[in-house]
């Protein structure tokens, strides 16, 4: 029996340790933020036509994916074990880390609250966004392969 | 004992010869007077635009510098390799910290000699070894563009390197090995001009065999690996595979462009580490600069990745 309940809390342990995977969790997030970057990228090389409700519920989505960022919760002690590209420099300066992604929400933020009237205001509001990806995985991110 | 006075007498000899003769080929090389002859006068608006396929502001700025503050080439940044840390001199245009004083010949036998005024060699973190297959007129262009920008005051710290490294008159002997002006990669009669262009501007000011390549124990770039990706020689992680065989092997050359230009890649994942900058250098190019780039680097010939497979889960 009191095998049985080890077992059992062993499973549920293993369990729930599956479903909080941060690092998991992290690449997801980063996966739809880069999906919705694409739409935008998809405008601004004339690839679909510009049209300013779209692009704005686009850029809408961009804020909520930013808004979901909680470094503490992707980012725990010890996430930077495993299969992960997550730089050690983002556990050694939380604070510079947390930063960049503040800025990052920031310019979502600018971009839903003044929305861009045509394709070249979405071009630069696109370059200054994808400027602070670069700037974050300047630093916090390390290629494996 | 006549035989061991005879022998320690021949290993003196021979000592003394190859020790002459490992002098006289470890000897700063400068410009012969044909190249600098070809110099001519330099003009700035297009030395600006080698000035940023060059990326030179990415080692020489203040370390963190943003904007305009990016064109004060006061130097300091760290890069550390297995062979120490060496330290991007002041190359701003302060006359006594910088390059100031420098002829538009002493700037020429840095580039493609890399020969320093007072005449020693500068280690190979500066990479005259790419910079070698640059034209004259280019070198010219970028001298007259660097003179319009602004002194700065302070010297660098010096290199930190590990004996054996710290000789500098052994780079005499590295350069004889791996010093060229000749391309690397052979392209066929009637290749198109785009991608000679790209040539040019990848394996020449973009240098982008240096950290894109595998190196061998001394350090020099293994040519028959040229962009085949490598463990990054500085810092952690490793540097792409660009050749057609490599990660970007599904990119059409557009979507090489377009990296260069905006950093992200079709994926719309963006660009990261060490490149971020050399990729906002590129975005300065023109769109013909950053298209021939991208035909040259699917013209390359293919290869396996230069560096280990990554390790399964740990």
């Amino acid at each position: 029996m009191r095998k049985l309940v080890i077992a059992i809390s062993m499973l549920a342990f293993a369990g729930s340790a599956a479903y909080a995977d941060p690092i998991k969790d992290r690449q997801a997030l980063m996966k739809e933020r880069g999906k919705i970057a694409g739409q935008l990228s998809k405008v601004v090389k004339g690839e679909e036509d510009f049209d300013a409700a779209a692009v704005l519920t686009t850029l809408k989505a961009l804020q909520a994916n930013a808004e979901k960022f909680d470094a503490d919760t992707l980012f725990p002690a010890g996430s930077d074990k495993g299969d992960t590209t997550a730089a050690p420099k983002i556990w050694e300066d939380m604070a510079g880390f947390k930063s960049t992604e503040d800025k990052f929400l920031a310019d979502a933020k600018a971009t839903v609250a003044s929305p861009p009237a045509d394709v070249d205001a979405l071009k630069a509001q696109l370059n200054t966004l994808g400027g602070d990806c670069g700037t974050c995985h300047q630093t916090y991110r390390i290629k494996k392969s | 004992m006549a035989w061991l006075k005879k022998l320690v007498g021949a290993v003196i000899v021979l000592g003394g010869a190859a020790a002459a003769a490992g002098w006289v080929l470890s000897a700063p090389v400068r410009l012969d007077a044909e190249t600098v002859a070809r110099l001519g006068p330099g003009d700035a608006a297009k030395g600006k635009r080698i000035f940023y396929a060059g990326g030179c502001t990415s080692c020489h700025a203040k370390p963190g510098a943003k904007g305009d503050a990016q064109l004060q080439l006061v130097g300091g940044l760290e890069l550390k390799t297995p062979f120490g840390t060496f330290v991007p001199p002041n190359i701003s245009q302060d006359q006594k910290d910088g390059i100031g004083a420098w002829s538009e010949e002493d700037f020429a036998n840095a580039m493609l000699k890399g020969v320093s005024p007072s005449g020693e060699h500068f280690y190979p973190a500066f990479p005259y070894a790419s910079y070698a297959r640059m034209r004259p007129a280019d070198i010219a262009d970028l001298y007259a563009f660097m003179k319009t920008l602004p002194a700065v005051a302070g010297k660098a710290p010096d290199h930190k390197l590990s004996f054996p490294f710290t000789i500098r008159r052994g780079i005499g002997l590295w350069k004889r090995l791996y010093l060229s002006s000749e391309p690397v990669i052979a392209l066929p009669d009637g290749a198109p001009d785009k991608v000679l262009a790209g040539r040019y501007l990848v394996e020449g000011p973009g240098h982008c065999g240096e950290c894109h390549t595998p190196r061998d124990f001394a350090g020099g770039v293994r040519k028959s690996e040229w962009l085949a990706g490598a463990v990054a020689a500085e810092g952690s992680g490793v540097v792409s595979n660009i050749t057609p065989q490599g990660g970007t092997r599904d990119w059409s050359e557009a979507d090489i462009a377009n990296y260069l230009e905006t950093g992200f890649t079709p994926e719309f994942d963006s660009v990261g580490g060490a490149m971020v900058e050399v990729q906002r250098n590129m975005a300065q190019l023109t769109a013909d600069d950053r298209e021939a780039i991208a035909a040259y680097l699917k013209a390359v010939p293919p290869r396996p990745n230069g560096y280990p497979a990554r390790k399964p889960k740990s």
